[in-house]
């Protein structure tokens, strides 16, 4: 399949995920009385419900799910690793740790917005942590030392958030998992325009970087013969692929698989170049996390399940398919 | 299952109460005034104010507890939701919003409710923000004690103009209290521990429910040291200190390797609700039965 | 096709006694830990335009650090290192790729890519971050392909490839980039005699049509027989440099290799043909 037919193939698909995520939820709304909320005819409630609560949320989908996928997309290519995810280097940890130390401080009653704010602290804390220990030990942030940092100072915040919640009660503890399983519920236009600012300039750099991305994947010294400032664009690539997946995981949790599998499939239709990659993998992703967000919401209405056990459902079985067709073709 | 069976035996106990408390001279008056004490404001549990210039006439109840004291004061015609957790036969064919601590906003708003009540915990600050987006009073409660049951039945009263309802309901548990105070006077107290059954045994603390009620019913919790609502302790705790009797939440396993009397009671009796006179009472029949021959 | 080192083609123009040498150091030292030992010790070479020009030495003596400083990737401590007269430092990463296509020793391959892609890689310094690839670029990787002996395997996936293919083909991007210069580090270390004699041949032609060649190899016979000019490096500073002839001498290869050695000259191709004693 050519890299336009798929993009407009996944393009198709997340129009589709868009408008099923508008039409259906938990609450049964005809489609007539929707379109008529749509138009600001009808009931103001349901008009409400329709724009103030099930669109915010499918966008929300979008640039989420978008954002992690392309993410992936690069860490793959920076870190020259297919198993490279958005969270490789500790971000979910980091967030995750954020998020709950403020809902163990009981932070939350005072500021909704303490909870978001701290994970992406957490993030972003994590993701310094990671450069600064693996700096320590290699100064050129060689690719091996940064993923055993990653995994130690994951570890370790792991190590911390399991503290607080052993100390923690019942609640806080129910309260952190569920937010660590990820959620789209918190969607508010509110929320979208920071997610949005965050992710739309985010991709339009990432998209500039996408043939130095290529040649990264290949390796440093041969990225360096064939052009690319090297130490640049670990720069800008590392710190605006974490920085949209810290606005990500602070606006949903840490939702998994978006970022380690979208990117491979798109990848085993069209290829490894990252001019097409990157974009079609941000398309792919949000029409796979809308779509997820579907199920989860309306699969066992009115409770939600929660997201990230969706994407892993769907994920895991998917990988395995990809992983034995993408080893094959490998050893050819 | 157990859960409906107290769940139906709840509310019968509920509708036996609201059946012996309404004074008729009250209630007369209310039909000539029905907003008679309006406009209210009240602080919640999160210390927010809300003010009422009429009983709200769509209530979702987001709180088991908290529904079973609605229905206990007569309001439940006006309930237009409920969760998954509320076992209320009354309420059972009303639509489920979901679990109490995430519950679907969309249907929530869809039934267009006047007045939400909801726990106030780690995470609702976000909750009642999306709610107020939406125009929705949304009521902090924290039902945590003894005293948290009868302020919030008595906030509840307040809020739906069942003030003079909502005192009965209160008096009714003081006086089943006081009864059982009397009965359990002078009693060397038993040494208790209430645990949530299992291998690696949870016990109730003394910030808990369950340690009031047990005080209250003449008993003296051995955990009373724990300093949280509830933790985990050791099967060597078990067997050092000594307890004179275990309780366990009716379907819960024992622990293993324990040998103490045991006694299993309803699960209910953890959690804080209107139901707290009965319960103390039964726990105080299984604490000092001869008291009650 | 190049074989007796008697007949060469003369020095092609524009070479040593005239223009500036395409690549040359003065006094280079290099390490690459600050605080380390150093890698390269006042090193003073160049290699004339339009020549082939080997590095040799044994394992550790500096050979691929010298490519490193001449491609910008490390930085002299002392000394400097010029390409084409400039200084290293000063180069546009990317001007510098569009002058001389270099091939480090290795290279990852973690995603699958098939071989017309990772060619067109070599277009990029002219492409830039934007710009798609347009005719120009296409008939490069065509051309490049074409003088590897590769266009056969243009959409193949390189990781399908042999030892000897991956190589041809990482030599046709670093054509494809269209450079005046090629610098390649060790590019036959474990190929067959067939593949390592293909490319040193494409090597040949690539000098004998006006491109510097500069070639990192240990191995010794095959560099005699095919560089015009040699730099034999010992624990980092400079053991001989000049003719195959004058660098391949029995004394200082025994002491650099500390092995002796026998030179001889190889009756078939009639450049210094070196055997190890023992």
């Amino acid at each position: 399949m050519s890299r336009r037919a798929l993009a407009v193939l996944l393009l198709v698909i997340a129009v589709v995920g868009l408008l099923a995520g508008i039409f259906f939820g938990p609450e049964p709304i005809s489609w007539s009385v929707v379109v008529d909320a749509l138009m600001g005819r009808g009931s103001d409630t349901l008009h409400r419900v329709v724009w103030d609560i099930r669109v915010p949320r499918v966008i929300l989908a979008l640039l989420v799910g978008g954002g992690l996928a392309m993410a992936g997309a690069v860490f793959q290519a920076l870190l020259r690793n297919p198993l490279a995810e958005p969270y490789i280097l500790g971000i979910s940890g980091g967030a995750a740790t954020g998020a709950v130390s403020v809902m163990a401080l009981g932070l939350v009653s005072l500021n909704s917005w303490a909870l978001p704010a701290a994970s992406f602290a957490g993030a972003l804390l994590a993701i310094l942590l990671v450069f600064r220990v693996a700096s320590a030990a290699d100064a050129r942030l060689d690719v091996g030392v940064l993923l055993l940092a990653g995994v130690v100072v994951g570890a370790f915040f792991v190590a911390i958030l399991s503290l607080i919640l052993a100390l923690s009660d019942a609640e806080t503890v129910r309260s952190a998992v569920l937010w660590t399983m990820g959620s789209l519920r918190g969607a508010t236009w509110r929320t979208v325009l920071i997610v949005g600012t965050y992710t739309v300039p985010t991709t339009l750099a990432l998209l500039g970087l996408a043939r130095s991305l290529n040649l990264m994947a290949i390796g440093e010294e041969t990225a360096s013969y064939l052009g690319a400032d090297v130490e640049r664009v670990k720069k800008i690539a590392y710190g605006v692929a974490s920085m949209v997946t810290a606005a990500g995981v602070a606006a949903t949790g840490v939702i998994g698989f978006v970022g380690l599998i979208v990117p491979h499939g798109v990848r085993l239709v069209i290829g490894s170049d990252n001019r097409a990659l990157l974009p079609i993998s941000f398309i792919a992703g949000g029409a796979f996390l809308t779509l997820a967000d579907l199920v989860a919401r309306t699969a066992l209405a009115p409770v939600e399940l929660p997201i990230g056990v969706i994407t892993a459902l769907v994920g895991v079985p998917l990988f395995l398919v990809l992983l034995r067709r993408v080893v094959r073709r490998q050893i050819g | 299952m157990r859960r409906n069976l107290l769940g139906l035996s709840a509310a019968l106990v509920a509708l036996a109460c609201s059946g012996e408390a309404p004074d008729p001279q009250v209630e007369a008056a209310e039909s000539v005034q029905p907003f008679h004490g309006f406009p209210v404001v009240v602080l919640d549990a999160a210390g927010a104010e809300h003010r009422f210039e009429q009983p709200p006439s769509k209530i979702i109840s987001l709180v088991p507890s908290a529904t079973e004291t609605l229905l206990a004061l007569g309001v439940g015609p006006k309930l237009v939701a409920r969760t998954d957790f509320d076992t209320a036969a009354a309420v059972a064919h009303l639509p489920s919003v979901g679990g109490g601590l995430d519950p679907s906003l969309e249907v929530i708003v869809v039934h267009e409710p006047d007045l939400v009540i909801h726990f106030h915990g780690p995470n609702s600050a976000g909750t009642v923000d999306r709610f107020a987006e939406f125009g929705i009073p949304s009521l902090a409660i924290r039902p945590d004690g003894i005293d948290d049951v009868r302020m919030i039945m008595r906030l509840l009263g307040r809020v739906t103009g069942k003030e003079a309802l909502a005192d009965s309901l209160v008096g009714t548990i003081d006086a089943t209290l006081l009864r059982v105070a009397e009965a359990v006077r002078g009693r060397p107290p038993v040494r208790v521990a209430f645990l949530l059954g299992g291998a690696a045994p949870y016990a109730a603390g003394p910030g808990s429910y369950v340690h009031q009620l047990l005080t209250l019913a003449g008993g003296q919790n051995v955990f009373a040291d724990l300093g949280q609502f509830y933790a985990q302790v050791s099967l060597e705790s078990l067997v050092v200190r000594e307890i004179d009797l275990l309780l366990l939440p009716e379907g819960a396993e024992p622990p293993p390797g324990v040998h103490l009397p045991l006694r299993f009671v309803p699960e209910s009796i953890q959690f804080p609700g209107p139901r707290l006179g009965e319960a103390t009472l039964a726990l105080a029949e299984i604490l000092h039965p001869e008291a009650f021959r | 096709m190049a074989s007796a080192s008697s007949g060469r083609p003369p020095a092609a123009p524009g070479s040593t006694s005239q223009a500036v040498a395409a690549f040359s150091t003065e006094s280079l030292t290099a390490r690459y830990d600050a605080t380390g030992p150093d890698v390269l010790t006042d090193v003073t070479m160049a290699v004339p335009t339009g020549s082939l020009y080997a590095v040799l030495g044994p394992n550790g003596s500096g050979k691929s650090t010298l490519m490193r400083v001449l491609m910008g990737i490390l930085r002299p401590i002392q000394g400097s290192a010029r390409i084409a007269g400039r200084e290293v430092g000063v180069w546009d990463r990317r001007e510098l790729a569009r002058q001389v296509g270099a091939v480090a020793q290795s290279e990852a391959q973690p995603f699958p890519m098939t071989v017309r892609e990772l060619v067109s890689m070599g277009r990029y310094p002219h492409l830039g971050p934007l710009r798609p690839e347009g005719d120009e670029d296409r008939a490069a990787v065509n051309e490049a392909l074409e003088r590897c002996d590769a266009a056969q395997l243009s959409s193949r996936y390189v990781s399908t490839l042999s030892g000897g293919e991956f190589q041809r083909i990482r030599i046709a991007r670093a054509l494809a980039q269209k450079p005046r210069a090629l610098a390649l580090d060790e590019p036959t270390a474990s190929l067959d005699i067939r593949h390592e004699m293909s490319i040193l041949q494409l090597l040949r032609e690539s000098a004998d049509s006006g491109l510097t060649v500069l070639l990192i190899t240990h191995h010794l016979n095959l560099a005699a027989r095919f560089a015009d000019q040699m730099l034999l490096l010992s624990e980092g500073r400079v053991a001989a440099q000049g003719s195959p002839e004058e660098v391949l001498r029995e004394e200082v290869l025994g002491e650099v290799y500390r092995w002796p050695v026998s030179v001889r000259r190889d009756p078939v191709s009639g450049a210094p043909s070196v055997t190890p004693l023992g």
